[in-house]
């Protein structure tokens, strides 16, 4: 069955890296009309629950494809690359440095005067940076160096597991 | 307008049997149902023409009053009288007394950390019950307007209510005999009443505060797909709790020092809820409680109460923030604002949800009756009397779902916010040399301590074969369905040994009490169990035997080959057989293998249906599937 195809395939895309988002997202939605359970409502139960698995598989292809972090790992995957969503290794000590600087950043805006300002700036360095390793594993893959594209989606683990902070923190603020 | 008929695989195409559905919403202070007659979603009203019946169950010996009348016993005979039942609902024993404010009823003492067991005049009944109760009364009402049994309903829970509240949600349905087509977040279902499916694209954002909780989703709208994107809440904030305050303030000002006795809590609460309503239409109210001891009279004005409820609104707009950071939208992005919840009746409250959202919030559907016309409209959808290439809901697991790991800590497996349908897999290993048996705890909730998330079950995984520390694989699959409910398996890979487990909480009904509950409440009704019984499983079977037909007769040619589709077919003569008959057991087996004889029929039905989808989607898709 489709379900064990790549999800790439399974969305009838090339694949690269770079996807076009709107076309992605129209997929989907015709996917999810066709095996939604909801459809099945009627149905019996057998079906009911192949169409869960199949409404199941494609909210997962989809998560992975629009999220630019999940959908390297996966292509480093289907390379034979297996790397956990966690990240570990050690990186270049420039990285480092920077990232030590960006933490600093999110401390201090933690106890800025207006908070949430602060912490949209950070944001903004986060994405910035985040961008240009998109672009620098785009051009790895397409020259197949897989071992400078895993060390690229390694940094890019790092900036999003800053960024997953930076919504932690955010969401502390709107708590209080 | 003659429409052309096009079957999906799944659909049942049968333009002349019109099936009969409806939507309930079971609210906090008052519960409606609603269906689509026409092609319009209308409330259906009880004899005196009033829609709305009011949450309230009253017990007396052999006897139980549901509605207005059960209202009108609420101060008089408090602790028999049940009211915002709701806020029970998934709830254990140790909840209920963590909660801000007590109920005045007597919980019966129940061995170990279960459900609350409410004692009355007429026994002790469980929230489900209670539920169960109220919705009975819906469907009857249902029954009476559509004449006849009712297919299916569709009703609509909080969309931040966990697990185990949409699981008691769906126990008590079936103790009332209804079958649950989709348990529907009511955010969700206000989108739908709206009608914006009509308008095309945009992002809406739903604020719902209704009687005891409150919801927020941020929807994004395209081609008649709603796709929930974020959504928040708070499932213990609501009008009751404007009430409370009002209430609190009548009994600081009064110097009263004695018992604030069931009676007096009830009376003042209820006059809280006249002075509230009636001061969004005027500025002052004066009012006037007596009871025993008690005594105040004053004047309430609408600057103090809004004073009095701006923080419990602060809390809602706070929400509203966190959900729009997680959907990823500003404010200034949202096309629409829909308000839902009589509670936003208060001009206070859409003038403050208007500010922060910066556009004039949508009021022009009654916020009593909007949830149930959505839900209405839905179970039109999913019965099949409308097809549901016009609309698709895509909904989202409210709160991360995880198990326990060493140390006491949360390993999130499914996060919040995540489409649902959705599968997860985790594998864990062992700690300890020769481990056998594996315990899994599954927790709800956002917080890294396991003590600080919603324990939702537990269950064990035995007889993996000795193996050193850390050699074991096993693979934990959370999955969580249409309805948000959670089904938990686990497998030890080397080996293949599996465990599964349908979630049913700690304090929830194990599904024997639930068959119990719904024997009890035939047998009080002197209706044959067994008959009943026997008749659904026909009707299961007749449906079956439909659906596979005109999948048969669809594409049985293209997707089969003669020996493949003589198996399927044998399999439907037996069902078709013992379906005329009466061995409920022999018809139940014969569904089975029927289920299975066409299970890869269906899958062949499901991969062609996705190519299609593929092949058509550059163009238009509906012209593509018209012609073909």
């Amino acid at each position: 069955m489709s379900l064990t195809e790549n999800y790439f395939q399974l969305f009838d895309l090339e694949e690269q890296y770079c996807l076009d988002e709107n076309a992605l997202r129209a997929t989907y939605r015709e996917l999810q009309r066709k095996t939604h359970p909801d459809k099945f409502a009627e149905a019996g139960k057998h079906e009911q629950m192949l169409a869960v698995q199949y409404a199941a598989t494609i909210n997962d292809a989809y998560d992975v494809l629009t999220s630019p972090l999940k959908r390297a790992i996966y292509m480093l995957q289907l390379r034979g690359v297996e790397l956990d969503e966690q990240g570990s290794g050690l990186m270049d000590p420039a990285f480092l440095m920077e990232q030590m600087e960006l933490r600093e950043e999110l401390e201090q805006a933690s106890h800025a005067n207006n908070p949430e300002a602060a912490l949209e700036k950070v944001t903004e360095h986060l994405d910035t940076e985040l961008d240009a390793l998109q672009a620098d594993f785009k051009a790895q893959i397409e020259r197949d160096d897989t071992e400078a594209a895993v060390e690229t989606v390694k940094k890019m683990q790092f900036l999003v597991k800053l960024e997953t902070e930076v919504e932690h923190l955010a969401h502390e603020l709107l708590s209080d | 307008m003659a429409l052309l008929q096009l079957s999906e695989p799944g659909m049942t195409p049968m333009p002349h049997q019109r099936k009969l559905a409806v939507g309930i919403d079971l609210g906090t202070t008052h519960s409606l149902v609603a269906t689509v007659r026409s092609g319009t979603a209308e409330v259906i009203a009880d004899h005196q023409g009033r829609n709305l019946l009011p949450s309230v169950v009253h017990y007396a010996p052999g006897q139980i009053l549901v509605g207005y009348e059960a209202r009108e016993k609420a101060v008089k005979d408090a602790l028999n009288t049940i009211i915002s039942v709701k806020r029970l609902m998934g709830r254990g024993v140790e909840d209920v007394a963590t909660f801000d404010h007590r109920m005045p009823y007597h919980f019966a003492e129940t061995e170990g950390a279960g459900m609350p067991l409410i004692e009355t005049a007429a026994g002790n009944v469980s929230p489900v019950s209670v539920s169960a109760e109220i919705l009975k009364v819906l469907a009857a009402r249902g029954r009476e307007a559509l004449d006849g049994d009712l297919d299916g309903a569709v009703i609509t829970v909080p969309a931040y209510f966990d697990e185990a509240q949409r699981q008691a949600t769906k126990d008590a349905a079936q103790v009332a005999g209804l079958k649950v087509l989709r348990l529907l977040n009511e955010p969700t279902a206000a989108a739908i009443a709206y009608g914006l499916d009509q308008e095309g694209e945009g992002l809406i954002a739903v604020y719902d505060l209704g009687g005891g909780t409150f919801d927020i989703s941020i929807l994004r709208l395209q081609a008649g797909v709603f796709e929930v994107l974020a959504t928040g809440g708070d499932t213990a904030l609501g009008g009751d709790d404007f009430d409370r305050a009002i209430a609190e303030r009548m009994l600081a000002d009064s110097g009263y020092t004695g018992d604030v006795t069931p009676q007096l809590s009830r009376e003042l609460m209820e006059k809280a809820r006249s002075i509230k309503e009636q001061l969004s239409g005027q500025d002052v109210v004066a009012a006037e409680v007596k009871r025993g001891d008690f005594c105040w009279q004053g004047e309430i004005s609408r600057t103090e109460f809004e004073a009095l409820v701006s923080p419990l609104i602060e809390r809602t707009l706070k929400v509203c923030k966190s959900a729009l950071r997680d959907a990823k939208v500003k404010a200034k992005d949202l096309t629409n604002v829909v308000m839902v919840g009589g509670s936003t009746r208060v001009p206070y409250v859409r003038r403050r949800v208007g500010e922060l959202f910066g556009c004039e919030p949508k009021v022009d559907i009654d916020p009593d009756l909007v949830v149930a016309t959505g839900a209405a409209l839905q179970a039109d959808v999913l019965v099949g009397n409308r097809s549901s290439d016009d609309m698709l809901l895509l909904d989202v697991n409210p709160l991360s779902l995880g198990i326990e790991t060493m140390g006491g800590l949360s390993e999130k497996i499914i996060p919040r916010n995540a489409t649902i349908p959705i599968a997860k897999a985790q594998e864990f290993t062992t700690y300890k040399d020769g481990q056998t048996a594996m315990a899994i705890h599954v927790v709800q909730g956002e917080r890294e301590l396991v003590a600080d998330c919603r324990s939702l079950a537990r269950f064990e995984l035995r007889g993996i074969p000795p193996m050193v520390a850390g050699a074991a694989r096993i693979r934990v699959t959370f999955q969580v369905d249409a309805d948000g409910l959670l089904n938990v398996s686990a497998k030890e890979m080397t080996t293949g040994i599996e465990s599964s487990v349908t979630v049913k909480p700690s304090y929830g009904l194990e599904e024997e009490q639930v068959t119990q509950m719904l024997k009890d409440s035939i047998a009080h009704a002197r209706e044959d169990v067994a008959a009943r019984q026997l008749r659904e499983k026909q009707v299961d079977a007749q449906g079956l035997l439909i659906s596979i037909e005109n999948a048969l007769a669809e594409n049985g040619d293209a997707l089969l080959n003669v020996d493949e589709r003589k198996a399927i077919e044998v399999a439907l003569d037996r069902l078709r057989e013992v379906a005329v008959g009466d061995d409920e057991h022999a018809i139940a087996r014969e569904i089975e293998k029927a289920g299975q004889a066409s299970n890869e029929f269906a899958m062949r039905r499901m991969d062609a249906s996705i190519k299609e989808a593929l092949s058509g989607k550059s163009l238009d898709a509906i012209n593509v599937e018209k012609e073909e």
